[in-house]
């Protein structure tokens, strides 16, 4: 998957992208109204156009959303895969910890004599 | 499940000096995680423990805490195999063993952290982590299933 310059995108642009919570509420507005401009996104939010131009910038630059141009004004779109991506990735290391926990249970609960043997600590 | 946090924890019937040396020693360790063949640690505090990931190349880890039989946790980065953990790129892992009376047990609590940090310079990353760190969790899933519902 590559982000608006071409860039490859990281699950972690889209995390970092939604760790602001004024960027998740732009998010939610996003999805919940489809297109909306900088102006529009700005009016019930508690911050100015200009920041939530800025958050719209770095939500575009982890592919959540798109600019379009329509006459004076760029509307902005919510783009969902980025964050289904993101999503999958955890999920796969949560998986990758819950096969990890397994192995050490049957390690540990297997000829579960003390090993006097080993010297590895400090 | 999609916090910051991923969390799992397992009911091991064995004591917690068991759990302990099957998580830190260099055998165990490279049978539960790794290739198979014993992993290199270093188990003291800012020491190495080198996991071969196989087809990801091998991820040098830095160890955080040792607190034998209680508390064994490690830094690692997120980003390309090779790479040292820096406050930018990496996660913490975190052990907890503790025995349940009621179970008969030890009980393993894995946490795995830091993955809305993940990308941020040093200074920012600990400003995010205190503005964000009360109330990131669980905020994603709430947003991905407000997005996935069908438009009112």
């Amino acid at each position: 998957m590559t982000g608006a310059n071409g860039r490859e995108l990281a699950p972690e642009d889209v995390l970092l992208a939604l760790a602001d919570p004024v960027r998740r509420r732009i998010m939610a507005t996003l999805v919940r109204d489809g297109e909306a401009t900088s102006t529009s996104l700005a009016a019930p939010l508690p911050v100015t156009r200009q920041a939530v131009a800025k958050h719209l910038a770095v939500l575009e630059r982890a592919g959540l959303v798109r600019g379009r141009r329509s006459g004076r004004e760029v509307r902005y779109a919510a783009d969902l895969q980025p964050l289904r991506h993101a999503t999958r990735w955890l999920d796969t290391l949560a998986e990758q910890w819950e096969g990890r926990l397994l192995a050490i249970k049957a390690l540990a609960e297997q000829d579960a004599e003390p090993r006097g043997d080993e010297t590895d600590g400090p | 499940m999609l916090p910051d946090d991923i969390e799992r924890d397992i009911l091991i019937n064995a004591p917690v000096e068991r759990v302990w040396a099957v998580l830190t020693e260099p055998a165990f360790l490279g049978r539960w995680f790794g290739n198979g063949d014993p992993v290199k640690v270093e188990l003291h505090p800012d020491g190495l423990l080198l996991f071969d990931h196989g087809v990801h190349g091998a991820i040098p880890a830095r160890i955080q805490t040792v607190d034998p039989p209680h508390t064994f946790s490690w830094r690692w980065s997120q980003g390309a195999a090779g790479e040292e953990p820096t406050d930018a790129n990496a996660t913490l892992v975190t052990f907890t063993l503790a025995w349940d009376e009621s179970a008969g047990g030890t009980r393993l609590t894995m946490v795995e952290s830091g993955f809305t940090r993940l990308g941020l310079p040093a200074d920012e990353a600990a400003d995010r982590h205190r503005a964000n760190s009360r109330n990131w969790s669980g905020k994603l899933d709430q947003l991905r299933e407000q997005c996935e519902q069908p438009a009112a």
